[in-house]
């Protein structure tokens, strides 16, 4: 009786495959239709190399890909924790001190509208050409997002609630756990899905301004050979990371939010059963 | 039982509020003046915007009167005062199944309090026909499930005065007949003191010993009825079809409107 089991599962088991089968057609569809032009039309290959010669390097420098995309992965991972971190936990601060959201709030706004490239080189002064840069720089993309997404969501707590929640005589720590924790999650999480995104884009962009590996560093200089297949191999590296973050966060808020997959449709007891 | 009933439960004096509004300050409630007893089943009657849930607020420790009492079993109201108060929404958390949805009270209050309560829950659940949807998240009820659940919820936080704010007003005639039965048969059970605020006469006059009807803004007593019959005798009879022409009068009275 305690734990709250969903009676049936939420989502039929059929449209799971349903719902790989099309875009993998797409994909596969599309890498025909560039192999045969790329044969037919005899394009260099330090133009547009074909999806073969891809794979092919993408095979014969493994040992080189897996080192660089382990450490843009150790940086997308960390620089994503780090900006989560300090995202809630400002987002905590800013909803207890009013004065402190009023003060650092419009300075909050402002420094979003300064490109990150501008910083980066910045970055790597402060915290050096490894691993720390990219870290930072990847934090510092990460946390606004889960600072609104936090505050937002403990500012929107339900007015009544609150109320029910005095006349049971609820103590700030409960409510604060027990309400308005659980009610900003949906938010907290579409934040989180926001973050596992930008992550990379900033751990790439602290590569791309200044490393000694990773992904960004290896596009970087396979570029400047014109070795292309290299480029695009790390670009297929470079996916799996952001996708497997997004993919994480979704399978955590599946598990934490159960009651959130509930459409109208599943309601399943109606007003007959009373 | 006996000795409790004799107590008061609720004594408001010359109550008075006002809140900002668009076109300045507006009095909501004028000089209120009631008493309940422990253990009495009141209805409170009037026009919608009369103060009743302002009134409420105020016994709930939720609003500050600008003049005049309240007390609630001798104390003033707070945090700690000994009420449940169901407003008119469900209020359900969404997160909380069902189960963990109607323990939250005694919860907050502590861990062993919510396994004291969890014996009684199951036999209530039980009792309200939700023993099966105990698992289930609030988004699969039903309104009236919902509203059934909120009434628990406001049962096992175990208050002997239940402050009730229209908790019947959102559901169907049939689903309302039975919620109401099953108040009655709770408040007898256990033998709580309720105040009900409603905007349907029958439904006062069906479940209460007494109806207590509001003017309209700024709000202040009208009349009071007390309802001689006893509950079983309530049903069709054309004492209550009396009263009933009399409490309609009287809500459309002159004093009445705004």
């Amino acid at each position: 009786m305690r734990s709250p089991e969903p009676r049936r599962s939420l989502r039929p088991r059929r449209r799971q495959h349903e719902r790989w089968l099309y875009p993998l057609l797409l994909i596969a569809a599309m890498l025909a239709v560039w192999e045969v032009g790329v044969r037919t039309l005899d394009v260099p290959h330090y133009i547009l190399p074909a999806p073969s010669a891809v794979a092919a390097t993408l095979v014969e420098q493994r040992a080189v890909f897996a080192r660089h995309t382990g450490i843009t992965a150790l940086e997308v991972v960390t620089g994503g924790l780090l900006g989560v971190a300090v995202g809630l936990a400002l987002g905590l601060l800013l909803f207890y001190s009013p004065a402190l959201e009023k003060a650092l709030y419009p300075l909050l706004i402002t420094s979003q509208n300064v490109p990150v490239f501008a910083i980066a080189p910045l970055l790597v002064v402060w915290f050096g050409y490894g691993l720390w840069s990219k870290v930072v720089m990847a934090a510092i993309i990460v946390f606004f997002p889960i600072t609104l997404a936090m505050l937002g969501g403990l500012q929107r707590t339900d007015p009544d609630q609150l109320r029910l929640f005095r006349t049971m005589g609820a103590s700030p720590r409960q409510v604060l756990f027990k309400l308005r924790l659980p009610s900003a999650l949906p938010e907290i999480f579409a934040g989180l899905k926001l973050g596992a995104v930008y992550s990379t884009i900033g751990a790439v962009i602290g590569e791309w301004v200044g490393a000694g590996a990773g992904l960004g560093y290896l596009m970087l200089s396979a570029n400047a050979q014109l070795r292309i297949s290299m480029v695009f191999g790390a670009i297929l590296c470079l996916t799996p990371i952001g996708l497997g973050l997004l993919g994480f966060v979704t399978w955590l808020e599946r598990r934490l939010l159960p009651w959130q997959q509930l459409s109208r449709e599943d309601a399943a007891y109606d007003a007959s059963q009373l | 039982m006996k000795a409790v009933q004799k107590q008061t439960a609720i004594e408001v004096r010359s109550l008075r509020k006002s809140f900002a509004g668009a076109q300045g300050r507006y009095q909501v409630l004028d000089g209120v003046a009631l008493s309940i007893a422990a253990g009495e089943f009141v209805s409170l009657l009037g026009p919608s915007g009369g103060g009743k849930s302002t009134l409420l607020n105020i016994l709930a420790g939720l609003d500050e009167p600008d003049a005049g009492s309240a007390h609630v079993l001798g104390h003033p109201p707070g945090s700690h005062a000994p009420i449940a108060y169901m407003q008119q929404k469900d209020l359900l958390l969404p997160w909380r199944s069902l189960w963990d949805n109607i323990l939250i009270g005694p919860e907050l209050h502590s861990r062993a309090e919510r396994r004291r309560l969890e014996a009684s829950a199951r036999d209530l659940l039980h009792e309200f026909g939700l023993e099966r949807f105990a698992d289930a998240w609030p988004a699969q009820l039903s309104g009236g499930m919902r509203q059934r659940a909120a009434l628990l919820r406001t049962l096992l936080c175990e208050q002997p005065i239940l402050l009730l704010d229209e908790p019947f007003g959102a559901l169907d005639a049939i689903t309302r007949g039975r919620l109401q039965q099953m108040l009655l048969r709770v408040w007898r059970e256990f033998g709580k003191t309720v105040l009900l605020v409603t905007h349907d006469v029958e439904e006062a006059l069906l479940l209460s010993h007494r109806v207590i009807v509001l003017s309209g803004m700024p709000g202040h007593v009208l009349a009071e009825y007390p309802v001689p019959l006893p509950h079983e005798a309530r049903a069709e009879s054309p004492e209550l079809l009396r009263m009933r022409g009399r409490i309609l009068r009287s809500l459309e009275g002159p004093d009445a409107q705004p």
